[in-house]
């Protein structure tokens, strides 16, 4: 299945400041193939980007604070026929656990994600496989719905509470 | 700026979202292809269910 064509150039949103509380401003943008040098599993991240990255019509973006060109948290998607596919959200290793510096990165990529879908003409529906131990987490945190085996899906209702919490005006 | 949901932010606490693993692309594609299928059927549900409503809104009119 071949994904539909799409364009992002920069979108607003934002994050917390965990220190000041402050709401920080933040801009999504495609990842390009040299930020892959400083995604590495050394450096605290989980998942394995660089294999990500080559994997067809996946689409992988980051997430930026305004004018910093440090990576707060990544996605990885793919625009399929009725919805969005979301195969992977990692928050940086700075943004993970107690000690994180900024908060709302994971779910500020999944509200990325379900604009994206609202966009496309999707109403929201966003599916993604998820680890059998975290399926009751994600229908709690994120409202996602439990499809079958591992598949779960967030759909228009619970995608429309995402945006609107994340894009501010944002109308479909 | 909204105020973001206490239960979005509990997220941060395991950090990531999805399943990275080499399952045979045929296997990834069946699972959405079921997925797209459930979609679909929810959307037909939902505006067979809408049609009915406006149906009787405008017959009690």
């Amino acid at each position: 299945m071949k994904g539909v064509e799409f364009y992002v150039d920069a979108i607003t949103n934002s994050i917390v400041d965990v220190l000041t509380n402050e709401s920080i401003e933040t801009d999504v943008e495609p990842l390009e193939p040299c930020d892959l040098k400083k995604i590495l599993k050394r450096n605290g991240w989980k998942f394995n980007w660089r294999m990500e990255s080559k994997c067809p019509d996946r689409q992988l973006y980051k997430l930026l604070i305004r004018g910093d060109k440090a990576i707060q948290g990544l996605i990885s998607i793919q625009v399929l026929e009725k919805y969005v596919e979301m195969y992977l959200i990692e928050t940086a290793p700075h943004n993970f656990g107690r000690k994180k510096k900024y908060s709302g990165v994971a779910a500020n990529m999944v509200a990325f994600a379900c604009k994206m879908s609202f966009e496309m003409g999707f109403e929201g529906y966003v599916g993604f496989r998820a680890k059998t131990r975290l399926i009751r987490h994600y229908i709690d945190t994120l409202g996602a719905e439990l499809l079958f085996k591992d598949r779960m899906q967030i759909s228009e209702k619970a995608a429309e509470k995402l945006v609107n919490s994340y894009f501010k005006d944002y109308s479909k | 700026m909204n105020k973001i949901p206490k239960r979005y932010l509990m997220l941060d606490e395991i950090g990531f979202v999805g399943v990275q693993d080499k399952r045979p692309e045929a296997e990834t594609k069946k699972d959405q292809e079921l997925t797209a299928a459930y979609i679909k059927a929810e959307k037909a549900l939902k505006a067979e269910k809408e049609a009915k409503k406006a149906a009787k809104k405008k017959r009690s009119l």
